[in-house]
């Protein structure tokens, strides 16, 4: 009798085991951005750049060089990379902390260069590993533990929009927002890396993939609700699609 | 032998980088280490290397930890207040064990401060700078010349010991002008670098990090930092002196201070009095030994330095009550002079050993 | 030998030229040589000056406190730097001034009026240049030349050699 094997993990994953909470978004993002470096063959060319937080864990996951990146400043890091590796694929992967607070300057300007990387960027509405504080992308209303009211636009201001933001950039390339929440959604999601990266291999110029993805732990919820979660209150206010091609 | 040039200290530092095989500079302007940045563009054009004006320091310095972790050899130069920006990068840098060089041409602080030349990095430079346990190696040249040779040292020491080199110099010589040569370098191979990231072809993955979550990881590698730091405390102490053998009250000092000392030694002694001079050229790894050594034969120690005492904090943890330390300090864009010095000198020998 | 001069004057008077090609002279005849500008955030105007030192041996400070030779193409300024010259020392003035200073030589250059009647008005520092290397002896006139044309070119070297010869042939007059 002949087997056939449906699932196979990717050569870009290590062997080491996953530990995101239950219901987390970083494991399919992870194991779709592994997918498409094997599927594009550029496993042996390519430098992921890892920062602070949740999308820290990476480093480990990835199956091909990594470096650690301090927190915000994956763009820098990854254009120390690319200058000195021009025909290298250099994948970042930032959380909305990161790329949307602390770092916002070193992207946009990342960006604006037209600097030939890919970034990964991990929305899920709030700080993960600290512990579920605000976040730049936090909506309005939702509580966390520094906005235990809910936020307040009077007191906290208005969520970031990044891809709508750096589209307007004329050094970006290609900007666009998935998310993880039905298979569906998964497998668009994976077409917009693809693409994201084959912009950078065509050196086109900067590309970012946004990704709307549960934080169940954080939102004190369970998988399937923060998976409603996302399609009910962040999937409209950010809404889905390429922003830019 | 080469020729020599009349050039600028802060485009020499560029010339001896390039020399030196660095084809990655990442900067911010900032005064008074304009002319660098300028020269390094202007350069990095000519020999096909990469000059990239960044929006930040923080991102300059992550940059140069980018392009490092892929195995170039690269710099950066700033002042005071980019340096401060900079100090999360370069503790990044030590713990992920990589090599760069940083060079800060000093200016007048805290705070904006002013452009004048100023020593006030002292502490910034020696004790690390940013966060966690860790050094960084810091070479202080005081001509023109030695900021020439101790930029090539510099890479090569980056990469010895895979660790973020600083050259600290003040604005004096960053402004100033004089001959140099630039000499071919003879020094012994390096290894290569089998950590650096990119064309895997076939080997395992690398990781370059500074996170060591695992129990007992950090601690481990922090260990094997101090090891490292040890080994360069042992091997890569520099210092100059200048008519120590009969001296009676030594100066210390380190760049532009040093080069006035240097001429209140001459003047000194041109009127027979006993003064020397000891020159550390690693502000660290500190000459510790040699200062004790010193502290134990002369009367008085004079630190004169463009701070309020950093220097001499040094001198002290050195001289461990062997004798006198007193301080002439100029901060804030006040350079030393000759004739400050001389007159110190002086006081200090009528004032009588014991007083002091 | 072994001197320390300082060139002061007025933003745009063409001091840190002065200070540069004498150092640039002073490294092609094969002597130590140190010269530092003052600088500032302005861009332009203000006082503008430099140290040059000049020496067959080691070179230790380079900032001149006490110069053997004070140039100053504005003589206005005869008050502020005068007093720092060592006793002895000489000061060249672009421009008469009414009373010299005690125990130091003031010397008369007519740099600007000779730059200006022989048609080469910005070049008045070279011939305040020719000047001080006629009466000092601190640097040669070939030197002199050699190192301008290594800087300049075609007009402007012309009329810099023009003024520098200028004043190498007229020389100053003691106060």
């Amino acid at each position: 009798m002949k087997v056939l094997r449906a699932y196979r993990k990717p050569e870009s994953l290590t062997d080491v085991k996953f530990r995101y909470c239950p219901g987390c978004g970083h494991g399919i993002i992870a194991r779709l951005v592994a997918e498409v470096v094997d599927e594009l063959g550029i496993r042996e060319r390519t430098v992921g750049v890892a920062p602070v937080g949740c999308a820290v864990f990476v480093e480990e996951y990835f199956n091909f060089d990594m470096v650690g990146a301090a927190h915000g400043r994956v763009c820098p890091v990854a254009t120390g990379l690319k200058r000195v590796l021009p025909d290298h694929v250099i994948l970042g992967y930032q959380g909305d902390g990161g790329l949307a607070a602390i770092g916002l300057a070193e992207v946009v300007h990342a960006a604006a260069r037209g600097e030939r990387v890919t970034v990964i960027y991990v929305n899920n509405a709030v700080y993960g590993m600290t512990r579920g504080q605000m976040a730049p992308t936090t909506l309005l209303g939702q509580r966390t533990t520094t906005t235990p009211s809910g936020r307040n636009p009077r007191r906290d201001g208005f969520p970031l929009k990044v891809c709508e933001l750096l589209a307007g950039l004329e050094g970006t390339a290609y900007m666009a927002r998935g998310t993880v929440t039905s298979p569906r959604n998964v497998r668009t999601l994976k077409r917009y890396i693809e693409r994201a990266i084959r912009t950078q291999m065509e050196d086109r110029g900067f590309s970012l993939v946004e990704v709307l993805s549960p934080c169940p732990s954080n939102w004190h919820m369970k998988p399937l609700e923060a998976i409603a979660w996302v399609e009910e209150r962040m999937v409209p206010f950010y809404g889905l699609g390429e922003v830019k091609t | 032998m080469g020729e020599r040039t009349l050039m600028k200290g802060n485009e020499v530092l560029g010339e001896a980088a390039v020399r030196a095989g660095c084809r990655f500079y990442f900067g911010y302007p900032i005064t008074p280490q304009n002319e660098l940045t300028a020269y390094m563009a202007k350069r990095m054009d000519e020999v096909g290397g990469v000059f990239l004006q960044s929006e930040s320091e923080l991102a300059a310095i992550n940059m140069i930890y980018g392009a490092s972790a892929a195995g170039a050899r690269a710099m950066t130069s700033s002042s005071g207040p980019g340096i401060s920006l900079m100090q999360e990068g370069i503790s990044y840098l030590a713990g992920a064990e990589l090599p760069c060089v940083i060079v800060n041409v000093m200016r007048g602080g805290p705070g904006l401060g002013n452009i004048a030349p100023s020593q006030g990095d002292y502490f910034q430079a020696t004790r690390g700078g940013g966060h966690g346990d860790y050094r960084t190696i810091v070479l202080a040249p005081y001509r023109v010349q030695e900021m020439a040779d101790l930029t090539t040292l510099a890479f090569y020491l980056a990469d010895k010991y895979r660790t973020p080199v600083v050259v600290l110099v003040d604005a004096v010589l960053g402004q100033m002008m004089e001959p140099v040569e630039f000499k071919e370098p003879d020094l012994p191979p390096l290894p290569p670098k089998d950590w650096a990231v990119g064309y895997m072809m076939g080997r395992p993955k690398r990781l370059v990090t500074s996170l060591y979550l695992a129990p007992g990881a950090l601690e481990r590698h922090n260990l094997h930092l101090k090891e490292k730091y040890e080994r360069i405390e042992r091997e890569e102490v520099r210092w100059e002196g200048v008519c120590l053998e009969d001296a009676e009250v030594v100066l210390v000092a380190y760049g532009t201070s040093a080069r006035v000392c240097l001429g209140a030694v001459m003047r000194g002694r041109s009127e027979g009095r006993r003064i020397g001079l000891l020159r550390p050229i690693t502000l660290w790894p500190f000459p510790w030994k040699v200062l004790r050594k010193v502290a134990e034969k002369v009367k008085a120690i004079l630190v004169v330095e463009m701070s309020l005492g950093q220097l001499m904090e040094d001198v002290r943890l050195a001289v461990e009550g062997r004798c006198p330390v007193r301080l002439l300090g100029r901060p804030g864009g006040g350079v030393p002079t000759v004739r400050e010095v001389s007159e110190k000198v002086e006081e200090m020998s009528d004032e009588g050993v014991e007083s002091l | 030998m072994h001197a320390e001069v300082l060139v002061a004057g007025r933003g745009g008077q063409g001091v840190l030229i002065f200070g540069t090609v004498l150092a640039q002279v002073v490294v092609r005849e094969g002597r130590e040589v140190s010269y530092f500008p003052s600088y500032g955030a302005e861009v332009r105007g203000g006082l503008s000056q430099c140290s040059v030192v000049v020496s067959d041996g080691e070179i230790a400070s380079p900032i001149v406190e006490e110069p053997d030779l004070l140039v100053l193409m504005d003589p206005g300024l005869l008050e502020k730097f005068g007093p720092w010259v060592r006793p002895g020392g000489r000061i060249f003035l672009d421009g008469k001034v009414r009373r010299g200073l005690e125990g130091r030589i003031c010397m008369y250059v007519r740099a600007s009026g000779l730059a200006s009647e022989r048609g080469v008005p910005r070049a008045a520092n070279m011939v305040m240049l020719g000047a001080l290397a006629r009466e000092t002896g601190i640097v040669r006139l070939a030197s002199l030349e050699e190192a301008l044309e290594m800087l300049h070119e075609g007009e402007v070297l012309e009329a810099n050699r023009k003024a520098l010869r200028l004043g190498y042939e007229t020389g100053a007059r003691k106060l």
